[in-house]
């Protein structure tokens, strides 16, 4: 489903690119090749100055993660929190969805994708969708149209 | 340069909360009685230095108006869970490098009610997105994009430590 199509959208933040598929993109240094997602003066681990945006990989595994419940009131509770290692070896921190909220529920190296949806709507009609990770169907079983 | 540094004194106060006293009140507390813990007063101190990770409006100075204005230089210092070490850092390196014969460096908090809970403005959906910094986030990303916050944060340091030695404690 391509969102920008079917409706004005904007993602909740500017390394979420809404194409068809969505993907987060990093900015990635000319020089050594580390990826980030904020924009940078310098590279934090090498000091060069030259960057490019680039796509990651839409899918990966759970690395660090933690169930939280309590919050402030806008913030819905419980969820996961989790950090993944993308198939391309950037980490990105997002929600873990379609799982219960419950720590014995999230192995550790859970096969995850990318997914999105929408978190509200401004006066103007304008959608903010937001990104975060699913369990792959079928535990490991993947097809090739990663 | 490998000249000794001596802690000649030191004091604290007990963590609790005190509705009775302000953040000037602790660490006054504190400073004096590491002073006379060393016996020494603050006339004989040529350096202060004090961390204060969240009362960041000169609260050296503030505290000098309570346990002597002596005319000797204060830092303020600010560096998260180390601003109290670095307050310490500041006056060993002020006697190592020959500045000062005796240092005093002070950490204080009062910390009142907000918890590690405290997070930015919740996303705004009352007037038109606009994204902003250097993510070009419409608002704050908490509880949507995981947790930035100290419990969940440390949480995920936790769950990284065991990750990285056989899975210890998950």
């Amino acid at each position: 489903m391509n969102l920008a199509t079917q409706e004005r959208a904007v993602p909740l933040v500017d390394y979420l690119e809404l194409g068809d598929p969505p993907t987060l993109h990093a900015n990635r240094c000319l020089a050594c090749g580390a990826r980030f997602f904020d924009r940078r003066n310098a590279c934090a681990a090498c000091g060069k100055t030259d960057f490019e945006r680039v796509a990651l990989a839409r899918r990966g595994a759970v690395r660090s993660f933690t169930v939280v419940h309590r919050a402030t009131p806008d913030v819905r509770v419980p969820y996961v929190s989790v950090v993944v290692e993308l198939d391309d070896g950037k980490f990105v921190k997002a929600n873990l969805v379609g799982v219960k909220p419950d720590a014995a529920t999230v192995p550790p190296g859970l096969r995850v994708e990318l997914t999105t949806w929408g978190i509200g709507t401004d006066p103007e009609g304008t959608k903010a969708v937001t990104f975060g990770f699913r369990p792959l169907p079928n535990g490991d079983v993947e097809d090739s149209a990663a | 340069m490998s000249q000794d540094v001596w802690i000649v004194g030191m004091a604290m106060t007990k963590f609790m909360r005190y509705p009775d006293k302000d953040i000037v009140d602790l660490g006054s507390e504190a400073a004096l009685g590491a002073l006379a813990d060393a016996d020494v007063t603050i006339d004989d101190v040529d350096v202060l230095a004090v961390g204060s990770r969240y009362d960041t409006a000169g609260i050296g100075q503030r505290l000098q108006k309570q346990i002597g204005q002596t005319g000797i230089p204060v830092y303020n210092v600010v560096n998260a869970c180390a601003t109290g070490a670095t307050a310490v850092r500041v006056a060993l390196m002020a006697i190592r490098s020959g500045e000062a014969d005796i240092a005093l460096a002070i950490g204080v908090e009062q910390m009142g009610k907000q918890g590690l809970l405290a997070t930015s403005e919740p996303l705004d959906h009352e007037a038109p997105y606009q994204p902003a910094g250097r993510y070009g986030a419409l608002g704050s990303v908490e509880g949507l994009l995981g947790t930035g916050l100290m419990p969940g944060t440390f949480a995920h340091a936790g769950t990284e430590y065991a990750l990285r030695h056989d899975g210890v404690g998950l």
